[in-house]
């Protein structure tokens, strides 16, 4: 805008100096005449031609001797005279349009012609001229006819030439009004620009003074000091702000020091070296280098710290330096505070820690030594009531007992002290032996518990087995705890071929509260809820078990929904040590390896069960498969019942009221006819093996461990569908011949090469020691010697999960130390066993 | 516009002439060219003070140099200021009547004869003009000098053939 404006501007200038130019050379033509009164001469030629006519006529008639001198005189004048104007005509610029004329032209030179004859007669001596005073009239009146042609030719010419110099001057004025049009339009245009210049310059003038006052009030209202200072360091602006800052009123600061108001004085020395280096080199230490912590003093004297802000601005009056101040007093000392508070924090908590420490360690030699003592106590003797007594005394003192050693756990995984075994173990055994030996628990709160272990054939790993099953017992316990007749269920998952097994305790229990959740790994922490309360607890478990994961190199996290339950997952380093040679997606059950079992032929069931619940679940499985159900209550109603009715199969709680489920076999076991045996299968929540062992000397046939699942009863029903149940071998009659939890067990104590090693002397051992015992029951050499024989390799077979040929070496050696004959198919049976046996170690073995 | 000069050439002698001349004006003693009546306080003929040549050379001359509307090139004039003249003859008046051999007449202001003004030229090219050639005396001008010289008024007051001068009051 202002561009164009300025342009049109200069061009209208332009043009207007040029018509400038162009007028002042048509007025200059105009003022200076370059002509006389030109008419006039021309005329005057005639007149002057008369007036020398006249003059000879004068003399001609004059004869006087004296007067004719004059009148002679006056010829000659005349004729000068006339002699002049004619030399005008012909050399004057002024007729040089009548010296274009061919008719005037002509008749000028027959004038110069009179003029160069006549000549000699005026400048004769006087007698002469008078002499040719006639001959002169003569050409005198010859030569006016030319005289007068000039003269009206010279008229027209003229005449002419004045029209020219009329449309000239016509053009001249019409450029002068066209000049003028032009000059007006450009004044218009200036005019306009100006007052376009005018209101532009008033609005910024406006909008100036506006941002000044915002300025200004931004100033005044800052909470941070604001010291404008110049070149050599005097004040010019000092807000609100810096007075009630620095102390100063603001006409105290004005034009004082920078240096003498607020620079403390140790530091002035540097300030005013500083202020010199950066005139002389621009070298900027503080200014523009955004926040610095310095000191500043007050009018008091008082040195403060100061967060401080220079920036530098060009003005008209040179370099000034805004600086921005705050009083950071209160929050350096609020830091210096807070650093005390936390070093005071941390040295409290390394006493608290290292008391804690030193009395659970000085606490527990007293307990050990009161515990020990209570053991010593024969409470056999005692009467009834002090047997309660002591069994209060001693259960509280193993309570106290276990919490002194949660408390050291944690004083020594504090104090880093937590050294990790890395040794070989089996995953899936070690999770199973875990969640059966909660099923009791878990059961006696109504919980159905189930694991999975997914770990793509890599089962053997390394770690700290004792470690990761006080992790999982952890978090398991506390599943168990805080739910009530639901499920839970153990997960662990090898995550995608690396190192890492995701374990995942999953509970449909009460769940933890979003805002608690952050809190639950904290040491000390139990939820304030009722149920919570009941349940009890020192809330150090998920203390322990953060540090027992964090020292393992793993990682702990939880989900959880209020009422809907919780999702606990530990991610554990355990690298796989054996790759499996048959690699198997197959993922490891409750149901013992059967992943999918179908519906067996209807057979008919007794359930041996105290527990009403238990007995309903059981029903209803077996019912919906089309099986029928009998009831038993108790151990010898159980008995009673299968002496009366034949049943297919029988499902044998072991611990119950009366009579428990390890002595009802014995009994059913008892009065059994020869070669018939009713298969029994044991339900327990308490899986050990030594525990198994006991069931299966008793005459258990399998053993299925609770909770049961739909899948479980399936596989071990199917394994007795078939057979010829009172007419069956033993042998045929006992499903696992092999326990492979057993095997791997003993794989995860000591390693696949030595196991194999193991396995192999297992196999020669006893194909001998049954070869022996199948030779001399044949022969009858029945005998003390052949029971420790037969003890001998019932203890082999236990170790390697030899289930069937364990059962029945324990019945036969049983039978012998009663002083019963045995069966004459016993051999047979054993061998064919035996034989099982070993195909099924091969597939164990291959397996891995 | 072409240049003018302007020269002034005063010698000792038509100094003292001059400073002799402010006492009382010598009577004319060759050919009288110019006759001056009226408001004049000195004479030397009467009521008129008449000039020959030598009388006028006295007074001190000038040159001009410069273009005429009447004649064709640069013309180089000699003659006496008219405020130089006028001086010497202490006219007293506003008006110079100039009139002719020719009987041409024009009024002069006195307000013209100003120092580098008009001049009473008798010498033309470094010649004595004769009366065929526009003499014996004719007022220039310095017309090349300046624009207010071009005009109309002042080509009429440029009197050729000067033959007399009155001035009024």
């Amino acid at each position: 805008m202002v561009l164009a404006g300025a342009i049109s501007l200069a061009l209208a200038l332009g043009l207007l100096v040029e018509m400038g130019r162009e007028i002042a050379r048509e007025i200059d033509a105009l003022a200076t005449a370059n002509s006389d009164n030109t008419q006039w001469s021309l005329a005057q030629t005639d007149v002057e031609l008369l007036a020398l006519d006249d003059a000879i006529d004068v003399a001609l008639v004059v004869d006087d001797a004296e007067v004719d001198a004059d009148t002679l005189r006056q010829v000659r004048s005349r004729f000068d005279i006339f002699y002049s104007r004619v030399s005008i005509l012909r050399s004057s610029p002024i007729f040089a349009s009548v010296r274009e004329d061919p008719v005037a032209v002509e008749a000028l030179s027959r004038i110069e012609a009179f003029l160069a004859e006549t000549i000699p007669l005026i400048d004769a001596d006087d007698a002469g001229l008078r002499a040719a005073l006639p001959l002169l009239e003569a050409r005198t009146e010859a030569i006016r006819p030319d005289v007068r042609t000039v003269t009206l030719q010279g008229v027209a010419a003229l005449a002419r030439e004045a029209d020219d110099q009329r449309t000239g001057v016509a053009s001249t004025l019409s450029l002068v009004s066209k000049i003028t049009a032009a000059l007006f339009f450009v004044m218009v245009v200036l005019v306009a620009l100006l007052a376009h210049f005018v209101r532009k310059e008033r609005t910024r003038a406006y909008q100036e003074g506006r941002t000044r006052a915002r300025l200004a009030s931004i100033i005044s209202t800052s909470l941070d000091a604001i010291v404008v200072a110049d070149q050599e360091g005097r004040v010019l602006e000092f807000n609100p702000a810096a007075e009630k800052i620095f102390g100063y009123a603001r006409d105290e600061a004005m034009g004082a020091r920078m240096e003498d108001l607020i620079v403390p004085e140790h530091h002035r020395e540097a300030h005013v070296a500083g202020m010199k280096r950066y005139q002389a080199t621009g070298e900027r230490h503080v200014i523009g280098k955004g926040r610095v912590q310095l000191e500043a003093r007050r009018k008091s004297g008082d040195i403060f710290p100061v967060e401080l802000s220079i920036s530098s601005a060009e003005t008209r009056k040179g370099e000034v330096f805004i600086s921005y101040a705050r009083d950071i007093s209160h929050q350096v000392a609020a830091e210096r505070e807070l650093i005390k508070a936390r070093d005071e924090a941390v040295a409290g908590e390394k006493a608290k820690a290292d008391l804690i420490a030193v009395m659970s360690h000085e606490m527990r030699t007293p307990l050990n030594g009161m515990l020990g003592t209570l053991d010593l106590l024969d409470t056999g003797e005692r009467p009834p009531k002090e047997r309660e007594y002591l069994d209060i005394i001693r259960a509280s003192g193993r309570q106290l007992l276990y919490h002194v050693d949660t408390v050291l756990e944690i004083s020594r995984a504090e104090a880093g002290k937590i050294v990790l075994a890395e040794e070989p173990f089996s995953l899936p055994a070690l999770v199973r032996e875990l969640v059966e030996s909660q099923r009791g628990v878990a059961e006696h709160r109504g919980n159905a518990l189930s694991y999975l272990v997914e770990t793509g054939g890599t089962d053997h790993v390394l770690g700290d087995p004792t470690r990761v099953r006080q992790v999982l017992l952890n978090l398991l316990g506390n599943a168990i705890k805080f739910t009530r007749n639901g499920a839970i269920a153990v997960e662990a998952e090898r995550l995608d071929d690396s190192e890492m097994i995701e374990f995942r305790v999953i509970d449909d229990g009460i769940g933890i509260d979003a805002a608690d959740l952050d809190r639950v790994f904290e040491d000390f922490v139990t939820l304030d809820t009722s149920y919570t309360r009941s349940v009890g607890g020192t809330g150090l478990g998920l203390g322990i078990v953060r540090r027992l994961v964090k020292a393992m190199g793993g990682q702990i996290g939880v989900e959880s929904t209020k009422g809907e339950g919780s999702l606990f997952r530990v991610r554990l380093p355990l690298p796989s040590i054996v790759r499996s040679a048959t690699p198997s997606d197959r993922p490891e059950t409750a149901a013992d390896g059967v992943s999918e079992a179908a519906v067996v032929a209807p057979m008919k069931v007794l359930i041996v069960e105290d527990n009403r619940i238990n007995r309903i679940v059981l029903r209803d499985l077996l019912e919906q498969d089309g099986h029928a159900v009998d009831e038993a209550h108790d151990g010898q109603q159980g008995v009673d019942m299968a002496a009366r009715t034949s049943y297919d199969i029988v499902l044998m709680d072991i611990s119950m009221p009366v009579l428990d489920g390890v002595a009802a076999t014995r009994a059913i076991r008892a009065d059994e006819a020869r070669g018939t045996r009713l298969p029994i299968v044991a339900l327990t929540a308490h899986a050990a093996a030594v525990d198994k062992e006991r069931f299966r000397a008793a005459g258990v046939d399998d053993i299925l461990v609770k909770p049961i699942s739909r899948q479980g009863l399936r596989a071990v029903l199917a394994g007795f569908s078939h057979k010829g149940m009172r007419t069956g071998a033993p042998a045929a009659a006992t499903p696992a011949v092999l326990d492979r939890a057993q095997l791997d067990d003993l794989g995860s104590a000591l390693g696949a090469g030595k196991l194999a090693e193991l396995l192999a002397a297992f196999r020669a051992e006893m194909t001998d020691a049954v070869e022996t015992i199948t030779s001399r029951l044949a022969r009858g050499e029945v005998d003390f010697g052949l029971a420790d024989a037969v003890h001998h390799a019932a203890g082999s077979a236990a170790m390697f999960g030899a289930t069937a040929l364990r059962g029945e070496l324990v019945a036969l050696e049983e039978l012998i130390r009663r002083g019963d004959q045995p069966d004459p198919a016993t051999g047979p049976g054993l061998r064919a066993t035996w034989t099982s046996t070993e195909a099924a170690l091969t597939g164990s073995a291959e397996r891995g | 516009m072409t240049f003018c000069t302007l020269a002034r050439s005063l010698t000792l002698a038509s100094a003292l002439f001059a400073a002799g001349a402010a006492a009382a004006l010598e009577p004319a003693e060759g050919e009288v060219l110019l006759t001056v009546t009226g408001a004049i306080g000195q004479t030397n003929a009467g009521d008129a003070a008449e000039f020959d040549r030598a009388l006028l050379e006295g007074l001190g001359t000038v040159v001009i140099e410069t273009t005429t509307i009447w004649t064709d090139g640069l013309q180089t004039f000699e003659g006496v200021e008219l405020v130089d003249l006028l001086a010497a003859i202490e006219a007293e008046g506003t008006n110079l009547r100039g009139i002719a051999h020719n009987d041409y007449a024009v009024d002069i202001p006195v307000a013209d004869a100003v120092e580098g003004g008009p001049i009473v030229a008798f010498l033309r090219n470094g010649e004595a003009m004769s009366l065929r050639d526009k003499g014996p005396l004719w007022v220039i001008y310095p017309f090349d000098s300046s624009p207010d010289y071009q005009s109309e008024t002042i080509y009429s007051r440029s009197i050729w053939q000067l033959d007399r001068i009155e001035v009024q009051p």
